[in-house]
């Protein structure tokens, strides 16, 4: 059965973002919640709320695969926009989440 | 009016030739425009406006939500460009985004990490420098792109740059063209080498001159690229000048009247005159035409001449047309010969020539600049091309006045900036999309895929060895790369979840538009690296002395292609 995540881009700056726990809103995917697919859609519906109270635009599912019990993207498109541009590792969440040199 | 953004005055082109001057009308519209969007960006944040309200705003001013966040998309009408507008770029790119842009196949500039609250702020900067961002998105006829050489080509014969103004100035917030079914895109060229693909457009324009010396045009319509790639029809062979816009309208009328607006794949006019056919499509534009009240329409010669007038004239010294600096420095390093060979362009002031500055350095990505790089182009400019830059739709930039005399310091000034790759037409000038790195249409990336061509045809000596050979790559069907005229084109595609690339061979953009052929099933991104290497060895081999890819393709067919494509088909 597949599992999901929520995810979205944060109104002010267009950052990507997922749903976490106690409905807040992660830059890490790593730390995003992850729903069944029974769950997600009163996941999806919660976080809904969040599109009317201009956090979030949107909205919307994504199949992500467990690690560990940590949720990676199932498809090349969410890797990609959970990390950054793959020829500027410089930019994007994985710049902003790489370790100190 | 009960706003004017403060501030919003010029910081000067004086002495910068050939740029469409502005007035005071001009700027106050500006003014009004950013102080509309600001107020709607308020909105939108103070929840006033719902993103499904808000969304057709952002995109009338550029403003796109992409892969890793906002994109803002800046018009530089029909690719050309002050010094201080390439400067402001370069404050923009450092102040508001990551310090760097995207130089797109449309001749305009992407910046692509900004932030929503800061966009009002960023057009009104651009407002400074007489720039915008209107017409880069929406179903709006969008940024009229032309030749780069456009004013500087030896080959020339009409300036399409002032034809390009009118358009600009006609199509800008034309209230019956705001909401049309679908985006449109205009090219114009004044000269029969055909450099701004004009017969893949919705409306390619073709100025010229009859025996009598009388400016007309020549009209394509109904060319794309995209899911259903069709190459125009000419619907006149010569429109007089003074009709130029009352044409434009009625082919506008009749698109807009008739276009679908049930499917958004069906509704660019290609498809309506597809599905009219060419002959139909012709009479209701001429029926139309006849009906408009000619007077309103005409396009004075007066007013023509008075546009011109606005972009003034570089103050051309008189020089001999052969220069003996230059000469002897071709034949002093062969390094400058061999970029001067290939990144230049006759001008017709004798004298002159024009420098194109390719963004492809070896592996890089195609069609960035850093900021750096913009503020050291914006002084090169005004220290040997009269404050002027271009930029060409196959996304490099070029220096379109430069003594002979001053190429060689150029030259050397590029090489200090890492933009020196000798490389304009070659197989590592390649023109490649965002792709699936930053935007949210994609299927594939493309970039990558660029890079590693780039990296694996990186000998110079073998570059120059295959001679001129275009690669475009998109990375979706949207074809913003235009791979389907690319001499070898290439599709990103999702195959059963993984990124694929189909190839086509012998595509062209130019005069003799065509579209490429596929030649096999998709395959994975080092594949396709060793299917074009394989192509290009082939075309070496069997190429008759002379003989450009094209011609060998349209010699030997596509059969020693596919051959190719099916060797490497796994």
């Amino acid at each position: 059965m597949p599992d999901f995540v929520v995810t979205a881009n944060r109104l002010s700056d267009g950052i990507v973002v997922w749903r976490a726990a106690e409905d807040q809103w992660t830059t890490q995917i790593q730390r995003a919640a992850v729903f069944d697919a029974d769950a997600v859609a009163a996941a999806l519906s919660t976080a809904m709320s969040d599109v009317a109270a201009r956090l979030v635009v949107g909205v919307y599912q994504t199949e992500v695969i467990l690690r560990d019990r940590t949720p990676v993207p199932a498809s090349v498109r969410e890797t990609i926009r959970s990390r950054g541009p793959s020829v500027r590792l410089d930019l994007g969440i994985q710049a902003a989440h790489a370790p100190a040199a | 009016m009960d706003v004017i953004e403060a501030g919003i005055r010029p910081t000067g082109l004086a002495g910068q030739a050939g740029i469409y001057h502005y007035d005071d009308g001009d700027r106050d519209f500006l003014a009004v425009r950013v102080a509309e969007f600001r107020d709607q960006v308020a909105r939108r944040i103070a929840g006033e406006l719902t993103e499904d309200e808000f969304k057709p705003l952002r995109l009338m001013n550029g403003l796109y939500l992409q892969l890793h966040g906002y994109m803002l998309r800046c018009a530089v009408p029909y690719g050309v460009l002050a010094s201080s507008q390439m400067r402001r770029f370069a404050r923009i790119a450092r102040v508001y985004d990551r310090g760097y842009g995207h130089f797109t196949t449309r001749q305009n500039i992407q910046f692509n990490w900004i932030r929503l609250s800061d966009t009002p702020d960023i057009l009104a900067e651009l407002a400074r420098s007489d720039l915008h961002s209107i017409q880069t998105s929406g179903n709006c006829i969008r940024n009229v792109t032309t030749d780069q050489y456009a004013g500087a080509a030896a080959d020339e014969i009409v300036d399409p740059r002032v034809y390009a103004e009118i358009l600009r100035q006609w199509s800008t917030e034309h209230p019956e063209f705001s909401f049309l079914p679908r985006k449109f895109k205009f090219a114009i060229t004044g000269a029969p080498s055909d450099r701004a693909a004009c017969r893949l457009h919705d409306i390619g324009v073709i100025a010229k001159c009859n025996a009598a010396g009388e400016i007309g045009f020549e009209v394509h319509v109904g060319g794309g690229l995209g899911r259903i790639p069709l190459i125009g029809v000419c619907v006149r062979d010569w429109l007089p000048e003074p009709d130029f816009l009352a044409y434009m309208e009625a082919i506008l009328r009749v698109y807009n009247a008739m276009g679908r607006r049930d499917n958004i794949y069906k509704a660019r006019i290609k498809i309506l005159v597809q599905a009219l056919g060419a002959a139909r499509f012709t009479e209701l534009v001429e029926a139309e035409f006849a009906a408009m009240p000619r007077d309103r329409f005409r396009l004075d010669h007066a007013v023509v001449e008075a546009i011109r007038a606005r972009f003034g004239a570089p103050a051309w010294e008189s020089l001999p047309a052969s220069s003996v600096a230059y000469i002897a420095a071709r034949q002093r390093d062969p390094a400058f010969a061999r970029w001067a060979s290939r990144n230049t362009q006759p001008h017709r002031q004798p004298g002159y020539i024009c420098a194109v500055i390719t963004l492809k350095p070896i592996g890089g990505i195609p069609g960035d600049a850093s900021a750096e790089q913009m503020d050291a182009i914006a002084d090169l400019a005004d220290r040997y091309s009269f404050g002027e830059i271009r930029v060409a739709h196959e996304q490099n930039l070029v220096l379109a006045h430069v003594r002979q005399d001053d190429l060689y310091a150029v030259w050397q000034a590029l090489g200090a900036i890492g933009l020196d790759t000798p490389n304009n037409g070659l197989i590592t000038d390649i023109i490649a999309c965002p792709g699936l790195d930053y935007c949210d249409l994609a299927n594939a990336r493309a970039i990558p895929l660029a890079q590693r061509i780039s990296e694996r045809f990186a000998d110079l000596d073998r570059q120059h060895r295959i001679g001129t050979l275009h690669i475009n790559i998109s990375g979706c069907i949207n074809a913003c790369a235009h791979h389907h005229v690319g001499h070898i084109g290439i599709l990103g595609v999702d195959k059963h979840g993984s990124e694929a690339y189909q190839i086509t061979v012998g595509g062209s953009a130019s005069e003799s538009a065509a579209l490429g052929t596929l030649i096999g099933k998709a395959v994975a991104a080092d594949v396709a690296v060793d299917i074009v290497e394989a192509i290009a060895m082939t075309y070496v081999d069997i190429r008759a002395p002379g003989e450009t890819f094209l011609q060998t393709f349209r010699r030997v067919g596509a059969t020693p292609f596919k051959e190719i494509g099916r060797a490497h088909a796994g």
